[in-house]
């Protein structure tokens, strides 16, 4: 279940790296990309928030020369709050992320995403993914405290890198497993 | 993801298939075969109750528009309808008819949304032999192009209209919160004239397909409109006879509760199971068709009664046609409202209403105290619905293809059950299929 009143975005389309966060703030940790969205919006960086079915992401990087996606994720092989981070250029790499993102809530997901963005030539020329390992998934349960804290780590790092970088170039990286 | 154990000669042959995906929601298939008959077989959810009719009681009846739109993300405003005209209908609430073409409007962009992702995304993936879209994509990448703009016009008209096409905001008891001008509809009628085109050849396309030789003896019920092919108004009828006020609804459809299903099954009283959605309704209003879809139909030689549900794909496809057609004549004729909801007071009073969703007719119960409270609500989904008669419908198939290997009988299982594009999410959420053999066959 989302916001009942949408929010302002701004839509910023070529030069700027596009911050897309993705999940249901209802349902425990997948609640983790919108929670990123309002961190990173209290931090002055603009970031969509979508709900992470392929069609809403495949119209929202059209376009978008660089973008960074925001979501739960759970591998089962990390510690909840683990901050996972996939590259994906040109769409090549989605299967890694595919492979250990396992099952998704959001039906046609992020790594159908990058799949049909690659055949139907609609993919941003580099991604950036970053998984926030969950802990549950129950409704209404709030992010636990783990993934709360790795949100509020991850907004920093992308909000700092975000005011630091030139125009047209993405804000910089977060070491991987952080 | 599917395991199978391989049938050895005077054993049993076990197939087990974790999810079923390409459908909404959750629930599980078993099917447990034996001596080349079908012992038994149940479409089980067990996705938890939903209790949306319990959240609502208390609730300020103008809240029920919103809260039940969260029922789901594919056809928000089916339930936006449903509940909104159930509500006027018990306050006895007259609508402007602009309001009333609007809202029309509004849910034509939302069947074009659906029956697209249904269509390419979902369904045709079963008649070419492919797991998914995106296997299927690689080959029809032009036809799933099409597929990805048709959905997202259908998409940009619950934006224009709705304020965002996931959830919309506008729609409000007795009108809506903000209407758009004839400036803000106009980009929308080049981007429709291109899917009325894409629609067709849609329907060109699904004709190709190879199609089980099945047909079924159904009682179609849908609403039908003396004017107008059915979206937002009309009576229940059915192929059998009923012809009735929405009010009379729970008198002659009942649901019941079943041991392996958390979504009740609807059946009609003293006669069982009957099929709500496209083909109902392409059945029971062809005449209302606009002459484009029409001839779309001809063309791909669907004539009314159509009761090979497998062929259901290609009706979508002609239910496009109409509300490309139908969403064009609607903003060529629009003129803003003098006001954008008419003004209403609150009194105790039961309304019902039902609309057509993308999956079939959705029917929603209202009972409001005098200080507008919910007392008590039912809210009947198309899924709901359908599910005794897709399990129906597997009794008939499934001895046509026993002869198979189980991982066909498997594929086939699940793409009859596509046939009704079931939203196991608003009936109560991946479906499992089990197919069990316990003789020799294969």
């Amino acid at each position: 279940m989302r916001h009942a009143l949408p929010e302002g975005v701004r839509r910023t389309r070529g030069r700027h790296t596009l911050i897309v966060c993705c999940g249901n703030a209802d349902r425990g940790d997948d609640g983790a990309g919108p929670a990123c969205a309002d961190a990173l919006r209290l931090l002055g960086a603009a970031a969509r928030c979508l709900p992470g079915d392929a069609f809403t992401l495949l119209d929202a990087w059209t376009g978008q020369p660089k973008v960074i996606v925001v979501d739960a994720i759970v591998t089962g092989s990390a510690a909840p709050g683990t901050i996972h981070r996939f590259e994906i250029k040109g769409g090549a790499g989605a299967e890694q992320f595919e492979a250990r993102l396992g099952s998704s809530t959001h039906g046609f997901g992020i790594a159908e995403a990058f799949r049909l963005g690659q055949i139907t030539k609609n993919v941003p020329e580099e991604a950036i993914v970053y998984g926030i390992e969950a802990a549950s998934f129950e409704w209404g349960a709030g992010l636990s405290g783990e993934v709360h804290d790795a949100v509020q780590r991850l907004a920093t790092t992308l909000a700092h890198e975000a005011a630091q970088a030139p125009r047209d170039s993405a804000p910089g990286k977060l070491a991987a497993g952080q | 993801m599917s395991t199978t154990t391989p049938a050895a000669h005077g054993g049993a042959a076990k197939i087990h298939v974790e999810t079923i995906a390409r459908v909404e929601g959750e629930g599980a298939l078993h099917v447990r075969l034996k001596g080349g008959r079908i012992q038994d077989l149940k479409l089980e959810i067990p996705e938890p109750p939903r209790l949306f009719e319990a959240f609502l009681r208390g609730r300020r009846a103008e809240e029920a528009v919103d809260i039940t739109a969260r029922i789901c993300g594919i056809c928000p405003i089916a339930y936006q309808m449903s509940a909104t005209h159930a509500i006027e209908r018990a306050w006895g609430i007259q609508i402007d008819p602009q309001v009333r073409a609007l809202r029309r409007l509004f849910y034509c962009g939302e069947w074009i949304e659906s029956h697209a992702l249904h269509i390419y995304f979902l369904h045709a993936p079963d008649f070419l032999g492919y797991q998914d879209a995106l296997q299927m994509a690689v080959k029809f990448r032009p036809e799933v192009e099409r597929a990805l703009r048709l959905k997202k016009i259908g998409n940009e008209m619950m934006r224009v209209l709705g304020g965002r096409e996931i959830h919309p905001v506008s729609v409000r008891v007795g009108g809506f919160y903000h209407v758009p001008s004839k400036s803000d509809l106009e980009p929308l009628v080049e981007q429709l004239k291109w899917a009325l085109e894409a629609s067709v050849e849609t329907a060109r396309l699904v004709t190709t397909l190879p199609f089980p030789d099945f047909q079924q003896d159904y009682e179609f019920v849908s609403l039908s409109h003396p004017d107008e092919y059915p979206l937002n108004e009309g009576r229940v009828v059915s192929s059998r006879g009923i012809d009735l006020d929405v009010s009379e609804y729970e008198d002659h459809f009942l649901e019941q509760h079943v041991r392996h299903s958390n979504a009740l099954h609807s059946v009609l009283r003293e006669r069982g199971s009957f099929h709500v959605g496209p083909l109902a309704r392409f059945n029971l209003n062809y005449e209302k068709l606009p002459a484009v879809a029409q001839e779309t139909a001809r063309e791909c030689k669907l004539e009314a009664p159509v009761r090979n549900p497998f062929r259901s794909i290609i009706v979508r496809a002609v239910e496009l046609v109409f509300a490309c057609a139908e969403a064009l004549r609607l903003i060529e004729q629009y003129e803003p409202p003098p006001r954008t909801w008419t003004p209403y007071e609150r009194r105790a009073g039961t309304g019902m209403a039902a609309t057509e969703a993308p999956r079939g007719l959705l029917y929603h119960r209202y009972t409001i105290d005098e200080n507008g409270l919910i007392l008590a609500s039912k809210i009947v989904p198309p899924t709901a619905q359908n599910l005794k008669r897709i399990e129906d419908d597997l009794w008939g198939y499934l001895p046509q293809i026993l002869d198979a290997p189980v991982e066909e009988i498997t594929w086939r299982a699940e793409q009859a059950i596509r046939n009704y594009d079931p939203c196991i999410s608003c009936a109560t959420h991946c479906l499992r299929v089990c197919v069990e053999r316990e003789d020799d066959i294969r």
